[in-house]
């Protein structure tokens, strides 16, 4: 008796690179060491946290425009991928969980930055595909839209904004301040300020041109700062050891509106979405029913 | 650390308000999960349970989404800073992000409710359980 011959061994080949969760998961862990090593050795070498953004960001120009250029169908599928949105979420909640638990701050380092860049880039594609955008998918085009105006409002001002802080006496005025967070000194254009009156929690500043001038005054406090030519001065809070000086934070932030459009566009788009576009559905269906 | 103090007044109530609305729907919709798990799967009962844990998931992320935005907003009036300056405000964003998941587990090929309602339930469970040690502290 003969025994039958062994089937040949087929080679099964596993699911496509948009559609495999895992090679995904192990692409955007290695992407993460990519930007952590970027970031280590750019500060290393004496970039600002703004050179190594704009680092960051001509990077993933290149990078999109190579992939563009060589594998467009890939990168199309990948970005309008379900699986590759789950992933991405996964990662980007994870880091802000042990950023949480281990009390730092992530939002302004570069491997965090470039998680935002691809979210955003996927869900701009994702509503590309979407075409066209007819009311019912509105929702999902203004909800999806919405992260990309947010992290692009963020990537301007930080690229283009001012972030300051700096501790006065009553009677000093300045023109100069330090940057906070390790970036570079902020001259105010053509004007400077002065702490006119410190009076419990509440600063009076005052705004002076280069004839001393004075060119806007106002009382802050807490939650109601002074805005003069888009920067704002804020009131910090008061030191009790320094009751003679008055902490002042100036911020600009060009891309503000961009942040504000974002933030209506994902509320009006979600409300769209998940309750008028449902009622429309059913109005529609009940005028095709009738007779 | 820009420091704690929470943005004034009626902001500040809309702000807390829309987090504890949220995560009240996303207790609803965990307490609809939990019954449909506990059914047959696929039989009528199952489906109007995973129909509802949805709905009131959307809801609860509609509400999340609203306590970002007035977080951000309130602390942009306050220090003039944008991101989460309390562990609350933190937990919200966790909570968002992982609910942003579950909405979009629903619609993975192949991927049957009961799995993005037991995702649901585990993030649910994570993301409150922070937020109420933020609000003990």
């Amino acid at each position: 008796m003969r025994s039958s011959p062994l089937p040949p061994t087929v080679h099964q080949p596993g699911p496509p690179f948009h559609e495999n969760t895992p090679s995904q998961a192990l692409a955007m862990a290695g992407w993460i060491v990519l930007w952590l090593a970027a970031e280590r050795l750019l500060a290393g070498q004496g970039f600002t946290p703004r050179g190594q953004l704009a680092v960051l960001l001509g990077s993933l120009a290149g990078l999109g425009g190579l992939t563009v250029l060589v594998g467009r169908r890939w990168l199309f599928l990948l970005f309008t991928s379900i699986r590759f949105a789950v992933t991405q979420g996964c990662f980007l909640a994870a880091a802000v969980l042990l950023a949480t638990l281990a009390a730092r701050d992530i939002v302004h380092r570069l491997w965090f930055t470039s998680l935002l860049a691809v979210l955003a880039t996927s869900m701009l594609t994702v509503t590309w595909k979407r075409r066209p955008y007819t009311p019912a998918r509105l929702g999902f085009l203004l909800v999806h839209v919405a992260p990309a105006l947010v992290l692009m409002g963020l990537l301007w001002g930080r690229l283009a904004g001012v972030r300051a802080e700096v501790r006065l006496s009553p009677g000093v005025a300045v023109a100069i301040l330090p940057g906070a967070g390790g970036s570079e000194q902020v001259h105010l254009p053509g004007f400077r300020f002065r702490l006119e009156r410190i009076d419990g929690a509440r600063s009076e500043l005052v705004i002076l041109d280069d004839r001393e001038r004075e060119l806007a005054r106002k009382v802050i406090s807490l939650g109601d700062p002074l805005t003069f030519r888009g920067y704002g001065f804020y009131q910090r809070a008061m030191d009790p050891g320094d009751p003679a000086g008055s902490a002042i934070r100036v911020v600009r932030e060009p891309g503000l509106w961009l942040i504000r459009t974002g933030f209506a566009s994902l509320l009006i788009g979600c409300v769209w979405m998940f309750y008028l576009k449902p009622g429309l559905k059913r109005r529609q269906a009940a005028k095709e029913k009738r007779p | 650390m820009i420091g704690t103090v929470a943005a004034p007044g009626g902001w500040n109530l809309l702000h807390t308000g829309l987090q504890a609305a949220g995560f009240l729907c996303l207790t609803v919709a965990s307490a609809l999960g939990t019954r449909a798990l506990l059914h047959v799967p696929g039989s009528p009962g199952a489906a109007g349970l995973e129909a509802g844990n949805l709905r009131w998931t959307r809801t609860g992320f509609l509400g999340l989404s609203g306590a970002l935005v007035t977080g951000a907003l309130g602390n942009w009036r306050m220090w003039g800073e944008l991101g989460p300056s309390s562990p609350r405000d933190r937990w919200v964003l966790i909570a968002w992000l992982i609910f942003f998941v579950v909405l979009h587990v629903h619609r993975v090929k192949g991927f049957r409710p009961r799995s993005a309602i037991l995702a649901g339930l585990a993030g649910w469970a994570l993301a409150l359980g922070g937020w109420l040690a933020a609000w003990a502290k």
